[in-house]
């Protein structure tokens, strides 16, 4: 077993830190902190300042937020929209989870919210779900453990035509809210002018509700799933033409904004060294024209596991906790999230009754320890493992560098990504061991599926695992 | 007719026996050429985890020679030679020497991540050449040095057919493959 398929991580979560000892649900005495994850959309590692970014300085937060917490140069996420806000919210490989785009994810499945709402934290979604199919009625989020939200139900690009995914018809897209207890209420349509300001308009209501939080004396877990930079990229008015360099940079200055927006709000609630922010994306850079984004030094886009795709910026800041600028190369998946997050509350909320492929980063987050507790990632596209991550390696079994483009041969091929990061020069020849490596991972991973049988894709619920 | 039988028998048993002695010794299966990979067929699907077509790899690890090969053969040595880098790289194919008598060759690769020197032993076994190479591999993901061990059986299934079987022993834990690649003459 390696250190990446802590199967029941959850099992074991202890904090220590400054000293301070905290334990499974005996951590009464210590405020728990509260957490916020911003997770803005198919945004690529060339559109951030301090990644160095390739649209200019416009990006002056997200900077500062750099500086004042972790760098993560070797994050790494699902290659593509649902599946990665599945990993994200079960800390479990999309594969595992079933979830497809058409069918959302079983409520089988646990999120994060659940497990801190379990815990007394008040839980709200302000951006887009993406989770619940073709009928996100069915599968809302509050019936997946969010108090409240308010967003698109599903993505962006139903704005160009109002048509919502599944249906034939124009304006079936809507933006929605609800509230545990009550069905989603469809607010008004989701078109073009109501894309260039949902962002906003999310950010507000996850600051409100940040607020009514505190003054409520509750922890709370805010998911700010921005909708920026998917195209279509048309920006809030308050920023269009704003950089002189397109769309793509009007658009990061506006979810740059908004994440000042954000953070000024903690500062300013006076809960900056109790709260731990996450800032990252959900997959590589958007690569359909004419909004194409910029995976930085990486080759590919979305929608293949080229670095490109699923090699995206991580901030985390949590004052006082987690030391200020500093950079890691090492591996950290999307999963880990839910375990470190779960360490971080000192509960232990990971489900014990799955397979669970996150692991536990806040050590190494708060400069505890020099490593990473992970060391491999799976890529898999959809049903299809397509390549294993090993420290700096990377064997492609199935080698396919165009988002949604064929397998090219030779299949199989290696890449070092210290010494080629675009992934360009195939070095199996010369280092053949490393396929022996990949595969004693890989039988590993799949030797956890025998005792606990990925969901289907497109289970219905209510989902009951077989009984192994 | 039994009588005749009886015979026969020890006749052919006598020239079995005497025969190899007197003809001269079958000279070692001689691979020199220019060959290239036999390419399999990609599935264009995605294979449905669970299934047996899920189970068998889609690709491989190939011969660790590339797709194209140039061999050239004489008593003491079999060199084999591919161009690993593109025409606008100017570097020159790569080389492998591997001596036939019995002794340990060395070959440096170089691509880009340092000299990487590998040892190799070949042997004939019968028309099969079974070339034992080793890697001693400094890697800092490996934590401390390990030594790595691939085995190449080359034999010809015909004059224009070589196969190359590869075996990547096992390390770190992890299991040992196989793959069996075939070139044709050209």
């Amino acid at each position: 077993m390696t250190r990446s398929f802590a199967v029941v991580a959850g099992a074991c979560v202890v904090l220590r830190l400054g000293g301070i000892g905290l334990a499974g649900e005996q951590a009464t005495a210590v405020p728990r902190p509260n957490v916020v994850i911003m997770f803005p959309d198919n945004l690529g590692w060339g559109e951030v300042n301090v990644y160095g970014g390739v649209r200019g300085a416009i990006t002056p937060r997200l900077d500062r937020m750099a500086a004042e917490g972790l760098r993560l140069n070797n994050f790494n996420v699902e290659f593509s929209c649902t599946v990665s806000r599945a990993a994200l919210m079960t800390g479990r490989y999309a594969i595992r989870t079933g979830a497809t785009q058409g069918a959302g994810m079983t409520l089988w499945e646990v999120t994060i919210a659940e497990a801190l709402q379990s815990i007394g934290y008040i839980t709200g979604l302000f951006g887009k779900w993406h989770l619940g199919g073709n009928r996100p009625e069915n599968r809302n989020p509050s019936q997946q453990g969010f108090d409240e939200y308010y967003g698109i139900p599903r993505t962006s690009n139903e704005a160009q035509t109002t048509i919502a995914q599944g249906e034939t018809a124009p304006n079936t897209s809507f933006i929605w809210e609800g509230k545990t207890g009550s069905p989603p209420r469809n607010v008004k349509p989701f078109d073009l002018q109501t894309r260039r300001t949902i962002d906003r308009e999310s950010a507000e209501r996850a600051v409100a509700f940040m607020e009514r939080s505190v003054r409520a004396r509750k922890p709370f877990f805010v998911y700010y799933a921005m909708t920026q930079i998917h195209f279509p990229t048309l920006t809030h008015p308050d920023f269009v033409g704003k950089t002189g360099a397109g769309d793509i940079a009007d658009a990061m200055a506006e979810l740059d904004h908004n994440v000042g927006v954000m953070l000024d709000a903690i500062d300013r609630l006076g809960i900056s060294r109790t709260t731990i922010v996450f800032w990252c994306s959900d997959n590589g850079a958007e690569g359909r024209r004419p909004w194409r984004g910029s995976s930085g030094p990486w080759s590919g886009f979305y929608n293949s596991v080229m670095e490109g795709g699923i090699r995206t910026p991580c901030l985390v800041r949590w004052p006082g906790v987690i030391p200020a600028g500093r950079v890691t190369n090492e591996l950290v998946h999307e999963i880990d999230l839910f375990p470190t997050i779960a360490a971080a509350v000192g509960a232990a909320v990971v489900p014990r009754d799955r397979a669970i492929d996150g692991v536990d980063q806040l050590p190494f987050f708060a400069g505890k320890q020099t490593t990473s507790n992970r060391e491999s990632v799976l890529l898999y596209a959809n049903a299809q493992l397509r390549a294993v991550k090993w420290h700096d390696w990377k064997l492609h079994y199935v080698y396919a560098p165009e988002s949604g483009g064929p397998a090219v041969a030779p299949l199989m091929r290696l890449f070092n990504l210290l010494s080629d990061p675009r992934e360009e020069t195939d070095v199996k020849d010369a280092n053949p061991w490393v396929q022996s490596v990949t595969d004693r991972i890989l039988n590993e991973f799949n030797a956890t599926t025998r005792r606990y049988p990925h969901v289907p894709p497109n289970a219905p619920d209510p989902y009951q695992p077989p009984k192994m | 007719m039994k009588r005749r039988e009886f015979i026969a028998v020890p006749a052919v048993a006598l020239c079995l026996t005497v025969l190899p002695a007197t003809l001269p010794a079958q000279p070692p299966a001689d691979f020199s050429g220019r060959w290239t990979l036999d390419s399999p067929a990609i599935a264009t699907t995605p294979a449905v985890p669970g299934t047996p077509a899920a189970a068998a790899a889609p690709g491989d690890m190939g011969s660790g020679w590339g797709s194209t090969i140039t061999i050239a053969q004489d008593a003491n040595r079999l060199t084999v030679e591919y161009a690993f880098f593109s025409r606008y790289d100017l570097q020159p194919p790569l080389t492998f020497i591997y001596p036939l008598d019995g002794s340990t060759g060395k070959n440096t690769v170089t691509m880009g991540r340092g000299e990487q020197v590998e040892s190799s032993r070949a042997q004939w076994s019968g028309q099969t050449l079974v070339i034992t190479t080793t890697f001693d591999v400094v890697d800092r993901a490996a934590g401390k040095p390990f030594t790595a061990e691939l085995t190449r059986r080359l034999s010809l299934e015909s004059k224009t057919m070589l196969i190359v079987e590869v075996t990547r022993a096992g390390v770190l834990g992890g299991p040992a493959s196989t793959t069996r690649s075939i070139y044709r003459r050209s």
